[in-house]
């Protein structure tokens, strides 16, 4: 699904992050955005996912024009992932119905099964309070497959490796691939090393987007 | 418990620490200002009424005493009974605490997998754990402090038995058995308060044995 924005602008009270912005994300196509930390890139991802209301201009993806309407087709998986304090499956399924098959493949393909096949409850293990009974690289899996298992056809990316070593990180680039494959993506990072599989490479400074 | 304690310091939000601490210090000055300072003046009052009552008639101060054999036992029991009881309700307290303080971390989570249903049953699982808690642990002390209660009453009761007896056998004065009739309040009243004062003590070291846990946490941060 496409991402249209025009003309937006953004300001929290009188400090302004976004400024006139126009951005055109292509069905199926990865975009990566660069910037420095604060210069406004999960504040974007926070307008396109529907959790801001933008005041100043438009942002559409396909028909969804609202907030609301556009939530229902973006699934996000962001730097820390906060969970639940309940079972691993509430986590993924967040109390919607889901077939144990579907479930079944989203822990497949989120690299959660041989975790889960560890543990003597299964997906219904408690996560603990606060997530404390996981690891940083497994909340972020569970994460990314509470996203597969919404199915939604765009996927942002908060930063989504940058809190973990890179032993976890293997096994979490192969989920976010398996949960962005033929979906239309905005990855947000710092690093420039981990867009290499972007098609476009966008930078955000002063407000603006400008091509790296 | 107090690794749990201890996790709990170092995950919770600001405001979720502090309800917690409020909480813990309202309970440990509970017993600082109610039973501490009671304790010693009861027990003051037992040991002077028996020596004084042990002077007149041993043989029937003795027979006061008797209920004691079987109310300390009890009173340990109760105790322990009671921490237990209280440890639990002040985890699933923590518990609903916990679930009202994730909110901010997960509304995103919330608003983007329309998961506030799910949040909402949690909660309330939450809540129905902490009132189950709350009301088991009430309802406990409510019953031993009631069987501690009928236990000290065997005090007069077996004075007045025993001393009715010596009287009728011309083994002491009725003056003097109305003396350890008034008296007797001294003896049964410690007696009946023990299993209070040591739940009260239970209740007390559970609480601070919280804000141990997030002082070993300040320290060695």
């Amino acid at each position: 699904m496409r991402i249209q924005i025009e003309g937006l602008t953004f300001s929290y009270g009188e400090k302004r992050i976004l400024e006139d912005l126009r951005l055109t994300v292509e069905s199926g196509e990865r975009v990566g955005l660069l910037g420095v930390s604060g210069g406004g890139k999960s504040t974007l991802l926070k307008l396109i996912s529907g959790l801001y209301e933008a005041k100043t201009g438009t942002i559409s993806i396909e028909n969804a024009k609202t907030a609301a309407e556009r939530r229902q087709l973006v699934a996000m998986v962001m730097q820390n992932a906060p969970l639940f304090p309940t079972s691993i499956r509430e986590n993924i399924t967040c109390g919607h119905p889901l077939w144990e098959e579907w479930l079944e493949a989203a822990c497949r393909a989120a690299q959660l099964s041989d975790w889960l096949a560890t543990l003597p409850e299964g997906p219904d293990t408690f996560v603990g309070e606060r997530g404390g009974r996981v690891s940083g690289g497994q909340a972020q899996r569970i994460a990314i497959a509470r996203a597969i298992a919404k199915d939604a056809p765009v996927i942002l990316l908060d930063e989504p490796t940058s809190a973990l070593d890179g032993e976890t990180t293997g096994a979490l680039l192969t989920a976010l691939e398996n949960l962005t494959r033929g979906k239309t993506v905005l990855h947000v990072s710092h690093r420039p090393e981990t867009l290499r599989d972007c098609t476009r490479v966008l930078r955000l400074e002063g407000g603006r987007l400008y091509a790296e | 418990m107090e690794g749990r304690t201890w996790g709990c310091w170092v995950n919770c939000s600001a405001g979720a620490q502090v309800s917690r601490l409020q909480n813990q210090l309202t309970g440990v000055s509970a017993y600082l200002t109610g039973d501490f300072f009671k304790l010693p003046e009861e027990l003051l009052r037992f040991t002077a009424t028996l020596v004084w009552l042990q002077t007149i008639s041993p043989g029937l101060t003795a027979g006061a005493l008797l209920p004691l054999t079987l109310l300390l036992p009890y009173a340990l029991l109760t105790g322990r009974v009671i921490g237990r009881e209280t440890r639990k309700s002040r985890t699933a307290l923590e518990g609903m605490n916990t679930f009202a303080g994730v909110l901010p971390a997960l509304f995103p989570v919330v608003r983007l997998y329309d998961a506030g249903s799910l949040l909402q049953e949690g909660y309330r699982l939450a809540l129905d754990r902490w009132q189950g808690a709350a009301l088991r642990s009430e309802r406990v002390s409510a019953l031993l402090m009631t069987l501690s209660g009928l236990l000290s009453a065997l005090a007069p009761a077996l004075l007045f038995l025993v001393g009715g007896s010596f009287v009728t056998r011309g083994l002491l004065s009725a003056g003097t058995l109305y003396i350890f009739l008034n008296l007797s309040g001294n003896i049964s009243g410690p007696m009946r308060n023990l299993p209070g004062h040591i739940g009260s003590y239970k209740r007390f070291t559970a609480e601070h044995s919280g804000m141990e846990g997030r002082s070993r946490w300040d320290r060695e941060a």
